[in-house]
């Protein structure tokens, strides 16, 4: 019975080898330092573990001290030569094979048993060891990673959040239910409007047939105006007509008026006239007696006046020829010696010329005074002959006169006639005009009676009118209110179809059935959740309660009998009690091998506990540590395990010989 | 399916899943399908029985 391992260009192997070890039995791996022993047990752990791509993988790998450094991947374990490394492990005529590439990726043919990494494996830079050396008694990270724990915590996280998201789901549906009883709440308010709308406009519509039904007066009413407005009509025309007869006659009227005004005026001109003239007449008739009376003096006078005037015509004669004589003496003085031509000429004496000429001025004065009693006498004479004249004159002006005045008097009588025919024709037209008013005023007084009946007509019309647009456009705006409404409802109730049904996976349930269905649901989840939950928490106690159990026996089995090593399920710490003084210790008062040793015991424990499936246990090193009662007593107790388990141990060995060899213990 | 047969084969098959050798990628996409299915399995029950 043997594990085949084949290896190809990993870590310091290159090429391929090949490896047997024996089950039943411990396989010390011997060689040299840098050989490859490390890398077997690497390679082999790899190859049954699990891919280390993973992050907590590659922590698990460092913490068991697989990988040293934080950058050490599983690219160390390709040969710096070659690109890839292949590694196989037979067991039992099952093969887990691997490939690697130095990009970090591998390929497995078959997975392993990621435990195997923890429980499979004993370095001396395990996190154990380092745990023990620092005093550092936290296990948790152990028992999570040998246990299943991590794995129902991981589905228990799952189903927690398919919880949430069924919550969520439950939430938004409650949501749209409380919002769907709201809707419905608005259509009933919706629909209880509407109800009361509808019957408001039936009682609207009732009031209007009764408006309507009153339609019949109206066109009774209506045929009434219609024949008042043909009356009115008819009485305007009639009113033009004796607004226009009135007219004419007015202007007629006026016309005669101003005609009668001119006759009169010229009536009372031509009485003026007459009166002037009969008064005209009157004075010459008075001027006429007047000088009637004077003109037998005048007569008189004016003999006498011509007997003056041919006396003063004589002494006018003389008084020339005297004036005659002097002019003729004063000629011939002129000529002659002055005092024979004064003698000569002048009958009285002898004369100077002086004297001739104070003569002649005294002629002439004389003939002077004499001329102008002529003359005064002819104007006194003519004075009275215009007496004479003027008689005759007044007596023409006189006839003129009574010519006249005959004629205004013809006309007088005339214009008097015409006057008295005046009168009458204005009163005939006064009359007409006075008819005229008042067929107006009755046409008038008739015209507004028919109007305000019509007016009457109109307001019963227009009041019906009035009520039957009021009724109507109310009807209307309660028709057009509950149109709206709905409008709201469809558009409510539309909306309420759409939140009413919810489609979970392709599948359409009513909001109600949604809601009951999820929350069963959520129940199975939480069910579940609790489940996991508690399976989660029982792995651990029963991870810890199998780890305690084999630690206990391991300790036995190890020369620790005085040890009492337990991980408390609790808390998940380690507690090392000295069953010698029953006190408990801590790692760091143990001596350095006490600390290997334990790191040891708590690895085979983990290994018993955990995979005694996978018969393979590999040590690198570890016993090297051991002093040699010690390193017996384990190397017993290891072969113990490997006969009883039929595991192959792995153990690692500084070697003289150049190649690696593999040396089978069976007994010891 | 009634809601505790449905409780009962979730849960069988969710410990089967956390014991299969299997890492926690496929773990969390396996169980997800798994309830999945059992969901489905729950509303065509469920479907069903409205029907």
């Amino acid at each position: 019975m043997h594990i085949k391992v084949s290896i190809e260009n990993a870590g310091g192997l290159k090429g391929l080898h090949e490896f047997e070890f024996a089950k039943g039995a411990i396989n010390i791996v011997k060689a040299p330092n840098a050989a490859g022993k490390s890398t077997i047990i690497k390679a082999i752990t790899l190859c049954l573990s699990f891919p280390y791509e993973s992050d907590v993988l590659l922590k698990i790998a460092r913490d068991m001290g697989l990988l040293r450094q934080l950058n050490e991947g599983v690219e160390p374990l390709v040969h710096i030569d070659s690109s890839f490394a292949n590694i196989a492990v037979r067991i039992d005529g099952e093969t887990w094979s691997v490939t690697l590439s130095k990009d970090g990726k591998t390929t497995y043919l078959r997975e392993g048993d990621e435990r195997f990494l923890v429980t499979s494996v004993i370095t001396r830079d395990s996190r154990i060891l380092r745990n023990l050396m620092i005093g550092e008694t936290d296990f948790k990270w152990l028992v999570e990673n040998v246990s299943l724990a991590k794995k129902y915590d991981k589905v228990v996280t799952i189903l927690d959040e398919e919880k949430l998201k069924n919550e969520e789901r439950l939430r938004q549906i409650d949501i749209r239910r409380k919002e769907a009883t709201d809707i419905m709440e608005r259509v009933k308010e919706i629909s209880k409007a509407i109800d009361s709308y509808i019957a408001k406009e039936q009682m609207l519509n009732k009031k209007l047939s009764e408006v309507l039904a009153k339609y019949p007066e109206v066109t009774e009413w209506r045929e009434k105006r219609d024949l008042l407005l043909v009356s009115i009509r008819q009485i305007e025309d009639k009113m033009r007509e004796e607004e226009r007869k009135k007219e004419r006659y007015q202007k007629e009227l006026d016309k005669e008026t101003r005609e009668y005004r001119e006759k009169i005026i010229r009536h009372d001109k031509l009485e003026k006239d007459l009166a002037q003239k009969i008064e005209k007449i009157n004075l010459i008739k008075e001027q006429i007696k007047e000088i009637d009376e004077n003109l037998k003096d005048y007569e008189e006078k004016i003999r006498e006046l011509h007997e003056q005037e041919v006396k003063l015509r004589v002494e006018e004669g003389k008084a020339l020829a005297q004036v005659d004589i002097y002019e003729n003496a004063l000629k011939i003085a002129s000529t002659i010696p002055e005092k024979r031509a004064v003698c000569f000429l002048c009958n009285q004496g002898y004369l100077t010329s002086s004297s001739l000429e104070q003569g002649k001025l005294s002629a002439e004065n004389v003939l002077r005074k004499i001329r102008n009693k002529i003359a005064n006498l002819i104007s006194e004479r003519n004075k009275l002959y215009s007496y004479r004249n003027e008689k005759e004159r007044l007596k023409k002006e006189l006839e003129k006169l009574d010519e006249e005045i005959s004629s205004i008097g013809g006309e007088l009588g005339d214009l008097k006639r015409e006057l008295r025919n005046y009168e009458s024709t204005v009163k005939a037209h006064m009359k007409r005009i006075q008819e005229c008013s008042k067929d107006l005023e009755n046409l008038k007084s008739d015209l507004m009676q028919k109007r305000k009946e019509i007016e009457n007509i109109d307001k019963l019309i227009s009041m019906l009118g009035e009520e039957e647009r009021n009724l109507t456009s109310e009807i209307s705006e309660i028709r057009s209110k509950i149109t709206l409404m709905d409008e709201q409802k469809s558009r409510e109730l539309k909306k309420l179809e759409e939140i009413s049904y919810v489609e979970i996976n392709n599948m359409s349930f009513s909001l109600e059935e949604a809601y009951e269905l999820l929350s069963s649901w959520l129940r199975v989840l939480r069910e579940a959740y609790a489940k996991l939950s508690f399976e989660a928490r029982k792995e651990r106690v029963e991870a810890v309660e199998t780890f305690n159990f084999h630690v206990k026996n391991v300790l036995k089995e190890t020369a620790f009998e005085y040890l009492d090593v337990w991980i408390d399920p609790r808390d998940y710490k380690l507690y090392i009690r000295d069953l010698r003084s029953s006190n408990e210790i801590s790692p760091r008062i143990l001596s350095e091998t006490e600390k290997y040793v334990l790191s040891f015991v708590i690895h085979i424990a983990l290994k018993l506990s955990y995979t005694p499936r996978i018969p393979l246990l590999s040590v690198d090193e570890v016993v090297l540590s051991f002093d040699e009662k010690r390193k017996y007593a384990i190397l017993k107790y290891l072969l113990n395990l490997a006969k009883e388990n039929s595991w192959a141990v792995i153990l690692t060995e500084l070697g003289r010989e150049d190649k690696i060899t593999i040396q089978v213990v069976r007994d010891l | 399916m009634s809601e505790s047969k449905v409780l009962e084969k979730l849960l069988n098959n969710l410990l089967k899943l956390v014991k299969e050798n299997i890492n926690e990628n496929e773990l969390e996409k396996k169980v997800k399908e798994e309830i999945m299915l059992a969901f489905n399995e729950f509303l065509k029950a469920h479907s069903a029985r409205g029907k």
